[in-house]
This record gives C-alpha cells, structure tokens and sequence, in this order.
C-alpha cells in the first residue's frame, strides 16, 4: 500500500494517520506553507515549521499549531515526519516521511534559486517525490534573480525621473517581502499596501531585512508618491484605490509574465517574470535530485511534466490535489506565483 | 537589429500612443545621426507601416528550428505553442540561448540574409538560419522572429507533417545504410 495516498480531503498518509495540506477538515494537519490553497481553515490540529506558525495564526485567527524545525524527526505509528526547506515563501516546507526504509516527500510548492530571503531547497532523496508542476513547460525557464531585480529597478527609476508613481502589483505572501528586501530602497519611498504591510511585520520579526514601508495613509506629503515605488496584490488592480496615484505606471511580478499575452491581457505597463516556483529546468533538475523513481505531480502542467518523465523511463503521473485551485492555477489570480 | 529590437521591445511594453511616439521619434533621431543606420531605418519605417516581406522562412522550417533546437519531443513543443498562441514568442522562450555573435544591421538581416533565402535549398535556409538565430542574442530574436511567422493552424499541421516525413525519409536512410552492401540494388 502507498505511504500517501490521495482522499476527497487531501493527501493522507494511513499509517502515521495525517494529511499533507489537507482541502477539507481533517484531526492532524501538516502543513507546507501559509498560502491560502496549502493552509486551510478547519483542521483540528495544525503541524508545521516555527516561521509557518504566524502566518497561520494571522489567516486562520487562534487554531492549535505544533512547530517542527528543519530537518527535526517526529515520529507517529512507526513513521517518521520531518520538514525540509522548500524556498518558496518564509517557512516553507517539503514534508519527508519514512517507514521501513522506505522514503515519500510532498514537495508542497518550491522553487530552485537561493533568493537570499528564505532558506534555500534542500533536496532530499526519496523513493517517490511528490512534485507541484505550476510551471511544468518548457517556456518557463527563469532569468537569474538579479537580473529581473535590475529590470524593476531601471523602471523604477525611469518614472521617478518622467515624475509617476511606479504601482508594483505582487502576491502578498512571500513576492512581495522578496522584491522589498531584494530592490534597492535608495531609489525611492516604498509604500505598501494593506494587505502587504502586516506579513511585511511577520518577516521583519523572523529576522529578515525589509527598508522601511508605510501605508499611504502615512504619507502626508503626497508630492512623495510620483518617486515612491508602491506594493500592492494584484487584486489591487483596475481598484479606486489606485486612484490617488494619478499618472503611474503598473506592472506585475509574476512567473506568469514570461508569456506577453499573460501581460497584454490585463493591460499592464510591464510584465516581470518572477516566481517563487519552480521553473521547468528546476522542477528536472529537482526530480533528478531526489533520485526518485516514482514522480507523483500535482497542480499545474501535470500532463505535460509526467509525461516527459515518463519519457525517460520513470514512472509519473498526475496527481489531482486542489492545490492551486484559488491562487496559482490560472494567469491572473491571487497569491503565490 | 538592435535599434529594432530596441524599438519592438519599447512599443511592445508601451500602452500608449504617446509612449510609442516617443519611441519612435528617439529611435529615428539616433538613427539620422548616423549614416550607416540610414539602410535600417528604411526597414524599420517598412515594417512600422505594416510591410512584410515575401515569406522568406517557411513555417515548416520555423517549426522544424522550434523543435530541433530546443531538443524537446515535438509534442511538448505544441504544448508550448498552444500555451503562448504566438509561433515567434513560442520559439524566443524555447530555444537555448546562443552565444552572442558580432552586431548585425537590420539593413544586412533583411537583405543579405533573408532575401536570398528563397533561392537556396530547404537544407542550405534551415542551416543558415539555425546559425544566425544562435548567434543573435536572446531579447533580439523576438524581434527578428515576429515579422517572420505568419503562422494558422493550418499552416502548423503541414509544419508537422513536413517533420515527420522528414524524420521518414531519415528513418528510411538509416535502415538502407545498415544493410548490408550487397543488399543494395
């Protein structure tokens, strides 16, 4: 029988009896990250890592949380349960879970690239690696961090020099807090929307370093907003609240803005592809890593990605999880893409 | 092709009139300033207005670059396309990046490169174009791709016709190199 097998409410591991970022209700919860499709509000018992814990707690007000560091060993029924660093927001995590020598790992949601914000994917080897495939095509190939931070800042400072607003639209959860602590705050005041300034709170809390942000109520003298570079989620977009900016220009941070019809779609001045998943080289690169010979693929091109594993003579196929269903499914929702 | 690149690129971003205008009024005025631009801003106003060149690269050849210099199986290949709905995007995010090679005018792309290609064998046109495109660095080729596909599904169908006939013929080439001389009438 498999370690981990799929129910109506989410991956369920039978013999440690918990589900792995679970869609519905259920007594024993583990927990990759605090986005909304991962983190879920109803469960009797939530685990996860320390740095996961507050943002729960802000999403799903006062619910029970055990924490389990990196790499720490919990052991139910014979089976152990430890957390890996994923990479992807503060906290993330790839569940391991082992019996008898025998090794599964949920990836929840990772990316490759070292962002000098949250700890960096570990890979670790397994038997059957449960891989997201969000960006499961080969179109999806990333540019360097750096170089993508570069292109937001020349923007940045070509409508501080034409005297406009630069309205930055990202995922509240995690791109947010890495384009702050990754840009250069000298170019200009940063402020930040609502939704975006109390984990901005979260992350400086866990140590990480974010300039200064306000909120543009905070901002008295409104001649600062044609310099400022202001953060808000993309839900923000085509809202009166953007109103008070007058003549800016918009642009989201997104993978999903690798493609021009993604961008052109919404009508945005730019489009700069940056995700907190994996892209196509990433998600080989990390399947190889794990040496694992069986590959399950939940939310994304799941088609495509199994069956080029396939393929290559390993055994894949495509998991069906409700992961992704309200944030990163489709070009142009919420959340974490 | 770097100014029209350049030029593509900032009209492509642009969502207004204004912004395009400017676009264009500094690229021209870069371009007077320098006789040996002259050709290439010709070429840039032709394209501008609309103009396109008798087809110079087949979709079949395009396609056949799509999927032999990406060395992914063409299936995937149509999973990509039909995910970005453009010929010439899908080939930019496919194929590897190349090793950047000397600055070529647009002026020479359109008239010592593409224009004769027409005359020369389907072979001679996919290899010379497989070299220039590896050689012409990654946020150019847009560019250099956009005015040259001019695809409909239709036109990919035959494409992948055309690849599979050609794998054939390969196919049926290597089967009569492995036998056996004497077998061979």
């Amino acid at each position: 029988m498999d370690l981990i097998a799929p129910t109506d409410r989410g991956l369920y591991c039978e013999a440690g009896d918990f589900h792995i970022d679970p869609w519905r209700p259920v007594s024993r919860a583990v927990i990759t990250h605090a986005h909304s499709d991962h983190a879920r509000f109803g469960s009797d018992l939530y685990l996860c890592h320390p740095l996961t814990a507050p943002i729960l707690r802000r999403r799903l007000g006062d619910v029970a949380i055990e924490t389990a560091d990196y790499g720490e060993v919990l052991t139910r029924n014979g089976v152990e349960i430890s957390l890996h660093p994923a990479g992807h927001v503060l906290g993330s995590a790839q569940v391991r879970v082992a019996r008898n020598g025998e090794v599964w790992v949920a990836s929840g949601d990772f990316k490759l690239e070292a962002d000098g914000v949250v700890a960096p994917f570990e890979p670790q080897r397994c038997n059957v690696f449960i891989t997201e495939s969000t960006f499961g095509l080969p179109i999806y190939r990333w540019r360097p961090q750096a170089e993508t931070m570069a292109a937001i800042e020349s923007w940045w400072r070509e409508n501080v020099a034409a005297g406009r607003a630069s309205v930055l639209f990202a995922y509240a959860l995690g791109k947010a807090q890495r384009l702050l602590a990754r840009l250069d705050p000298s170019i200009g005041p940063i402020v930040c929307h609502g939704a975006i300034e109390p984990v901005n709170a979260i992350y400086r809390d866990a140590g990480i370093i974010i300039p200064p942000t306000r909120l543009v109520t905070e901002v008295a003298d409104k001649s600062e907003l044609r310099q400022a570079l202001i953060v808000a989620p993309p839900s923000a977009a085509a809202s009166p609240w953007l109103n008070r900016f007058g003549d800016y220009s918009d642009a989201l941070a997104s993978g999903w803005m690798q493609v021009r019809g993604n961008r052109r779609r919404r009508g945005l001045d730019r489009g700069f592809p940056l995700s907190d998943h994996a892209d196509w080289s990433g998600l080989l690169a990390a399947v190889e890593a794990t040496g694992a010979e069986r590959i399950l693929a939940t939310h994304g091109f799941t088609g495509p990605l199994t069956r080029y594993f396939r393929e290559k003579g390993l055994d894949a196929r495509a998991l069906q999880t409700a992961y992704g269903e309200e944030d990163e499914a489709a070009p142009g929702a919420e959340s974490a893409a | 092709m770097k100014a029209f690149s350049d030029l593509y690129r900032r009209f492509d971003s642009a969502t207004s009139t204004r912004a395009k205008l400017t676009a264009m009024v500094e690229a021209f005025a870069a371009a007077r300033a320098d006789p040996t631009q002259w050709a290439s801003a010709a070429w840039m106003v032709y394209f501008l207005s609309g103009g396109k060149p008798r087809q110079t690269v087949p979709t079949r050849i395009l396609w056949r670059l799509a999927v032999e210099g990406s060395k992914l199986p063409e299936w995937l290949c149509a999973e990509c396309y039909g995910n970005v709905g453009d010929l010439a995007e899908t080939l930019t995010l496919l194929l590897p990046e190349g090793v950047a090679g000397e600055a070529v005018s647009l002026d020479v792309w359109m008239r010592e490169r593409l224009l004769p290609l027409p005359s020369l064998d389907e072979e001679e046109r996919y290899a010379r174009l497989e070299v220039w495109v590896a050689a012409l660095p990654q946020d150019q080729r847009l560019a250099f791709f956009k005015p040259s596909c001019t695809l409909n599904n239709n036109s990919l169908t035959q494409a992948s016709q055309y690849l599979s006939k050609r794998r054939g013929r390969k196919r049926a080439d290597m089967k009569r190199r492995q036998k056996p001389a004497q077998d061979r009438r």
